[in-house]
């Protein structure tokens, strides 16, 4: 067990009558990897990361976590499960530190080691001084770190994180960047999820793009994105004259879309890598069109994301 | 060993604790104290005075032991209140809410037992009403010290008290696992508690299953506090038991009213085939069975919550067990050693004819009780159309057709007709024992008229698990209001219209399987000597039950191959 993966998942599938929520996922994600999960609403995330916290019983498939059967030795499993759900509550006829008192004790922390925990958590989501408000009276962002300080008591080896800066004010964010970094370089793995994924793309070590609840692209940071961005960029250049001609003579590109006219500066969708955009380029100049500038820009992530998920 | 100390031991439980901290918090918890003392101290303190000097020359004044002794009952009904009603109440919206907050999820996944889980959530749940009942204490102990009552009553009634006070507050977690709002949940549960106390008490009995009364409080107190107040009790007599197989006829008054007290008393002891248990002890080991179910079937739920609360193989087996009490308690009357005249409403032996009376009641009634606990069952273990796909995808990956029989999201039919068969064979038993008696020489007598109930209970309950199956929830309710309880009430609509029961009003009622069961347990009888115009209305009862019969049977057909077209449709 010892050098065993951190999460396997083996042909996961789950099912909701007739629509399929998740269908023949893999994935393997070694110890100290921050995998981030990303795609729209309805994707088929939140039914993973609820099967993987074994609070939905899949269809078919196999999950081991660090080696450990979740449905055959869920208990084992358990014990090395830290889970935040997508909008965490927090119960909200407890103090804060009554909360998280309840589950270290859950956990097995008694005396003195159990407060030691509650305060090293409050201490590390930066909620030292609110540990007496109640529950009902935290903010959106405060019972999210909350959460996430419940999450963490009992130092998880795997973490299952939905949509967890949902809430969350900037400087949060940043927090909670920062505390899984720290995490994954003790050891931890991480599985968060999020629909937006530049919200992901500077923590994660990995990511994976769900969509109709099939994993579409998997792999590091670096080559997914750049498999998803392939050879996409908005460019847009200015002229001095000749707007119309320049616009027909683009229209006719099958490499172009998306022309946009902003007086004598033109935008566009250009299909292809930095070579072609520089061979463009030359074109324009050797088709006499009067350039006063031209850019190119890579297209958002966000927009790839979208463009990879209408391909499909 | 350590696993069960640390089940037992409350004070190690999170869940216990988190219950105490917000619970009992001052603001909130102060209010109800307040309510108890004030409550409690009026409702003793005020009567003892009264009993004890009258503020009137007409009445008597009790002596202190005795006003003090009859306090006991209104102190019983304000711990009920507390306890039982309120602590019910609260257990069931307590958990439907931690569910709807999810944060019953966080307690899942940790690595705490299901059962210390649960356990934590039905002490702690209702903490406050236990500390409100503790408060009484020192009412009770006014009530034990001055009424003089021995330490070992007050003991035994406190056992079941509190035994029900955990079997209802177990019942109130199993609902709270199952139903979705925490107001229908505090409902129902409530409704439960006072069912359990008020209502079927006395309405089990009249219908033959006793034992049902032992689900309250109501038989200990009959036993063990009414004596105190110099409320007559059951002495069973030697030699008491009833006229012999054979023998139904009006003499012998007085041994009838000796077997009905012997069946009706709260206190008399309950008749368990050929042996007798004393009140106390059969109300503890029902409960005490019923507390495991239900344990069983929270801990079933917190595993997995899309889990059916009772395995298949459980179900069998409640089945089982209710049939063996029901007979065990039916014994003594089956076997014709005693006959209760009062059962069944009936009030004068000499023209009702007690021996025709069971010999058609009995069987109807075990016919319809097994067909009411077979659809609640039914219910908990057919898989939703959901659960059955995803149990044949998953057996189909690992080669099979279908999921094991027994298995949750199985819809296997052979396996479900052990209900039948369990269920036909309690009735052959029970009819076999009257048939002994000498029950059946009432009865019509032909093969047919043995056939024709048992007959009837196989394809309703066939007929109940296709509906079950096919339907779903929302449909089968839909069925119930539709053809099985309006047919009955245009068939009775009609029929007070004309002031006749002619074949139109059996025909049409007879859609309905309860009035197919129903008619057909009334026709088993009055074959050997119909009277004047019962000839006509025996026809008409048997051409609605033959006509139930063949609605019964299409029905069923409809069903079996609606099922096969959306199985594989489901499937594909």
């Amino acid at each position: 067990m010892d050098n065993a993966p951190a999460l396997e998942i083996d042909n996961l599938r789950v099912d909701y009558g007739d629509f399929t929520a998740v269908d023949d996922l893999s994935l393997r994600l070694e110890p100290g990897e921050i995998f981030g999960l990303v795609g729209p609403n309805g994707a088929g995330k939140t039914s993973t990361i609820r099967v993987l916290a074994s609070l939905l019983e899949p269809t078919y498939g196999d999950v081991r976590i660090f080696g450990h059967d979740l449905f055959e030795d869920p208990h084992s499993a358990h014990e090395l499960l830290g889970y935040m759900p997508d909008l965490a509550p927090a119960i909200p006829n407890l103090k804060v530190w009554e909360f998280l008192d309840l589950f270290a004790h859950s956990y097995g922390y008694t005396g003195s080691e159990k407060s030691d925990r509650v305060d090293f958590c409050l201490n590390k989501v930066k909620l030292s001084d609110k540990r007496n408000l109640m529950g009902k009276e935290l903010s959106r962002g405060m019972t999210q770190r909350v959460v996430l300080a419940k999450t963490l008591l009992h130092e998880p080896k795997l973490l299952l994180l939905d949509e967890p800066a949902s809430g969350m004010d900037p400087i949060a964010r940043r927090d909670l960047r920062l505390v899984l970094q720290e995490l994954a370089a003790g050891g931890a793995s991480i599985v968060v999820s999020s629909h937006i994924l530049s919200e992901l793309s500077d923590m994660c070590t990995s990511v994976g793009i769900m969509h109709l609840g099939k994993l579409l692209q998997y792999g590091s940071v670096a080559s997914t994105l750049q498999s998803i961005q392939s050879d996409a960029a908005m460019v847009r250049i200015e002229l001095i004259e000749a707007v119309d001609s320049a616009t027909s003579w683009l229209q006719q590109h099958d490499r172009v879309d998306e022309i946009a006219i902003e007086g004598f500066k033109i935008s566009f969708r250009f299909q292809g890598n930095k070579q072609d955009q520089s061979t463009l380029l030359s074109t324009l100049v050797r088709e006499d069109f009067r350039l006063v500038s031209f850019s190119a820009k890579e297209t958002g992530i966000e927009s790839l994301l979208m463009s990879l998920i209408d391909g499909e | 060993m350590n696993s069960i100390l640390s089940l037992v031991n409350l004070w190690d439980n999170p869940v216990f604790h988190r219950f105490r901290r917000s619970q009992l918090r001052s603001k909130k918890s102060i209010f109800w104290y307040l309510v108890t003392l004030i409550v409690t101290t009026f409702s003793i303190v005020l009567p003892y005075i009264l009993e004890t000097n009258p503020i009137n020359d007409f009445q008597a004044p009790l002596a202190r032991e005795q006003a003090a002794r009859n306090l006991w009952i209104p102190l019983l009904v304000i711990q009920g209140l507390i306890l039982l009603f309120k602590g019910t109440g609260q257990t069931a919206s307590g958990l439907i809410q931690d569910k709807i907050d999810e944060t019953l999820d966080y307690q899942r996944l940790t690595p705490m037992s299901p059962l210390r889980n649960v356990v934590g959530y039905l002490f702690g749940l209702p903490i406050l009403e236990y500390v409100m009942f503790t408060l009484t204490l020192p009412h009770l102990a006014f009530i034990v010290i001055v009424g003089n009552i021995p330490l070992g009553t007050v003991f035994s009634v406190y056992l079941i008290f509190f035994t029900c006070a955990i079997f209802y507050h177990m019942t109130a977690i199993a609902i709270g696992l199952v139903l979705k709002r925490w107001i229908f949940g505090y409902l129902v549960s409530m409704f439960s508690v006072f069912f359990l106390n008020a209502v079927l008490p006395g309405i089990a009995s009249q219908f033959g299953l006793k034992f049902l009364q032992f689900l309250s409080i109501v038989p200990v107190i009959g036993q063990k506090v009414l004596p105190l107040m110099g409320a007559p009790t059951f002495t069973p007599q030697p030699g008491q038991f009833g006229p012999g197989p054979g023998q139904f006829g009006p003499s012998n008054q007085f041994q009838r009213q000796q077997d009905d007290a012997a069946f009706f008393s709260f206190d008399a002891p309950v008749p368990f085939f050929d042996w007798t248990l004393s009140p106390f002890f059969f109300t503890l080991m029902l409960q005490a069975a019923l507390i495991v179910t239900f344990a069983t079937m929270a801990v079933r739920r917190w595993q997995k919550e899309n889990k059916h609360s009772l395995s298949k193989f459980y179900a069998l087996g409640i089945l089982t067990v209710f049939i063996i009490l029901v007979t065990g308690n039916l014994w003594p009357i089956i076997t014709g050693q005693y006959l209760p005249f009062q059962l069944f409403g009936i009030t004068d032996i000499a023209t009702d004819g007690l021996g025709e009376i069971l010999a058609i009641s009995l069987p109807m009634v075990y016919s319809i009780a097994i067909w009411l606990l077979c659809a609640f069952l039914f219910t908990n273990i057919v898989p939703n159309h959901s659960d059955y796909v995803r149990g044949v995808r998953r057996a189909r990956k690992q080669d099979r057709k279908a999921a094991l029989p027994w298995d949750d999201d199985s819809a296997n039919l052979p396996f479900m007709s052990l209900f039948l068969v369990i269920a036909l064979v309690g009735f052959w038993i029970l009819y076999g024992q009257m048939a002994g008696a000498g029950f059946m020489s009432f009865l019509d007598g032909t093969d047919f008229a043995h056939w024709r109930l048992p007959l009837v209970l196989g394809l309703v309950l066939f007929y109940s698990l296709m509906l079950i199956q096919t339907l779903q929830y929302r449909g089968t309710a839909l069925t119930v209001l539709l053809v099985w309880l309006l047919p009955i009430l245009v068939a009775i609509v009609s029929a007070a219209a004309i002031q006749d029961l002619t074949n139109f009003q059996t025909i049409v009622a007879s859609v309905s399987p309860l009035a197919t069961i129903i008619m057909t347990g009334v026709l088993a009888g009055e074959w050997v000597g119909p009277i004047g115009g019962a000839v006509d209305e025996l026809a008409v009862l048997l051409t609605g039950v033959r006509t139930g019969i063949l609605f019964l049977v299409i029905q069923i057909a409809v069903l079996s191959l609606w099922w096969r077209h959306l199985r594989r449709k489901l499937i594909n």
